[in-house]
């Protein structure tokens, strides 16, 4: 049995349209001008803002479902509180893409780098069962600014945002 | 004195960590949303009070006798203090 992760942001994510998610290169907030790739700003603010996107689940997948966010910022105290909602839609002509609730809620809370700008991981477990080769996943990632546990008082830059399972 | 609301205080704490970021060693991001937010209320409930409205009205007064309506001194703190953070 192995460990794979997939990357889930894709031709497809999009953020909210309240403005404090959005697109920028690392650069902006980095402070040497090198890598320069598009990372995903989550704003500090009252409010809970989010991005979406859909995945598709190999055909390898047996179980071990988790999320992993890779982030960072440039604050080095306080926490931010992660909310993931998705569901799975399988099948052919069966199971509607258009239903209005999501099959399951997580949330996780995780502290700022000590450092600024170090690569952070978090880890938040997923249902195996909800999950099914072949599946379409859809998703949305939010910071959850009106959570009394998100109090880090900068911007978080998502780096990569995976889909962790494992095979047979 | 004026309690900030919500969204002032995301919009400060906004402006104040893109500033920081400019020079992380010199400004780090070591603080949490309470924090900031209680520095902020505090240096608004300090500019409001009477006592620094009072003083603020009185040296202009001194330097410039009858010349400027309180509205016309709130916009002269103001474009000063905009800039002096220029200056810094």
């Amino acid at each position: 049995m192995a460990t794979h992760r997939i990357p889930i942001l894709g031709w497809n994510t999009v953020p909210d349209t309240g403005g404090d998610v959005f697109f920028e290169p690392y650069t902006v907030k980095a402070t040497n001008d090198l890598w320069a790739y598009l990372v995903a700003i989550f704003n500090d603010t009252s409010a809970r803002d989010g991005m979406r996107g859909a995945f598709n689940i190999p055909k390898n997948y047996i179980g071990s479902a988790n999320l992993i966010i890779v982030w960072t910022s440039t604050a080095t105290s306080g926490d931010v509180e992660w909310d993931f909602d998705y569901r799975a839609v399988g099948g052919n002509d069966s199971e509607s893409l258009d239903q209005g609730s999501a099959q399951e809620s997580v949330n996780a809370n995780d502290t700022a780098p000590s450092a600024t700008d170090e690569r952070m991981e978090i880890s938040i477990a997923l249902t195996d069962g909800n999950f099914a080769v072949d599946d379409l996943v859809q998703f949305e990632l939010f910071r959850d600014g009106t959570d009394g546990g998100d109090d880090l008082a900068a911007a978080v830059q998502v780096h990569g945002l995976y889909f962790e399972y494992a095979d047979a | 004195m004026a309690t900030l609301a919500i969204d002032d205080l995301v919009q400060l704490r906004q402006e104040c960590a893109r500033e920081f970021g400019k020079d992380l060693s010199a400004t780090p991001i070591d603080y949490v949303k309470p924090q900031i937010n209680a520095a902020l209320q505090a240096i608004e409930d300090w500019f409001d009070s009477p006592q620094v409205q009072a003083q603020l009205a009185g040296v202009v007064a001194a330097a410039a006798p009858g010349v400027f309506s309180p509205l016309q001194r709130d916009k002269l703190v103001k474009f000063w203090l905009n800039n002096k953070s220029g200056r810094e």
